[in-house]
């Protein structure tokens, strides 16, 4: 589904997105923005809690400077959301092999560092 | 005999502070419009949801989240991915039910997923919170809190 990442832009299906983004239910959210810029929030990704994924991949950024705050690592596990917070050309491989795979994935992408 | 949500329904408790509420429950419908769920607000009178009619629209410079209040009879309220209604009106299948009001749980069984928001400063809003949330838990629902961010204050977009 992700063709391509490199340093602040992403090519989802044949669209390129030049600002942080997420994928919900296979929908690109983009413009994704925080309240924290390098911290992720619960109410960052309301749209990912309320659709309660199996898998959320958090795409930290080139080489990965965001961080998932530790509320919400505590919040996903209660929802039995799985979390995968990989530096974001990681994110893009696990993302997409967990999509393949049938999985039910969200993602939440940093395009920069 | 307790009734038993049909599909089980997930209630977010999302604290916030009495200043906040509706600009933190207008970011969420926002986010949950635009990953494409069908959402209700629950307001608690017709003053109420015009208030958060008006909030919808300004709450931030750059959002755009079309919506309606529900009245009655005079709209197919299937054509609306955001609608506001006035007390537990059961409209046709929606997603996510966004509470600015209280609300039973025998209705917020209908909804995958349930907003309530825990307003910490009001004492009793916050002890009507407690009690819901022990009801909600003895009755089979997946309960989850959501503390308040550290920084509540809404920045614009980027």
């Amino acid at each position: 589904m992700i063709e391509e990442y490199r340093f602040g832009t992403m090519r989802v299906r044949g669209r390129e997105y030049h600002g942080d983004l997420k994928i919900v239910n296979d929908e690109v959210v983009d413009g994704w923005w925080r309240k924290e810029g390098h911290e992720v929030a619960a109410d960052d990704i309301m749209d990912i809690l309320v659709m309660k994924p199996r898998c959320l991949v958090v795409g930290t950024g080139q080489p990965g400077r965001m961080r998932v705050a530790e509320s919400l690592k505590a919040l996903l596990l209660d929802a039995g959301i799985e979390l995968v917070e990989e530096p974001t050309a990681e994110a893009v491989r696990t993302f997409n092999r967990l999509r393949e795979s049938g999985g039910f994935v969200a993602g939440a992408f940093h395009l920069t560092c | 005999m307790l009734n038993m949500p049909m599909l089980r329904t997930r209630i977010y408790f999302i604290e916030t502070s009495a200043a906040e509420h509706r600009s933190l429950l207008c970011r969420w419908v926002e986010q949950c419009h635009e990953s494409g769920r069908k959402v209700q607000v629950l307001a608690e009178s017709g003053m109420a949801a015009r208030h958060l009619d008006q909030m919808l629209w300004t709450f931030s410079e750059s959002s755009f989240v079309p919506h309606g209040i529900h009245v009655p009879g005079e709209e197919d309220a299937s054509v609306h991915q955001v609608l506001i209604t006035v007390g537990e009106v059961p409209l046709g299948p929606m997603d996510v039910l966004v509470c600015d009001a209280g609300c039973s749980l025998d209705f917020m069984a209908r909804f995958d997923c349930v907003l309530h928001f825990v307003v910490k400063d009001d004492p009793g809003r916050r002890q009507d919170s407690r009690l819901m949330w022990q009801k909600a838990k003895d009755r089979g629902f997946e309960v989850l809190h959501v503390p308040e961010s550290r920084n509540a204050k809404m920045p614009s977009r980027l």
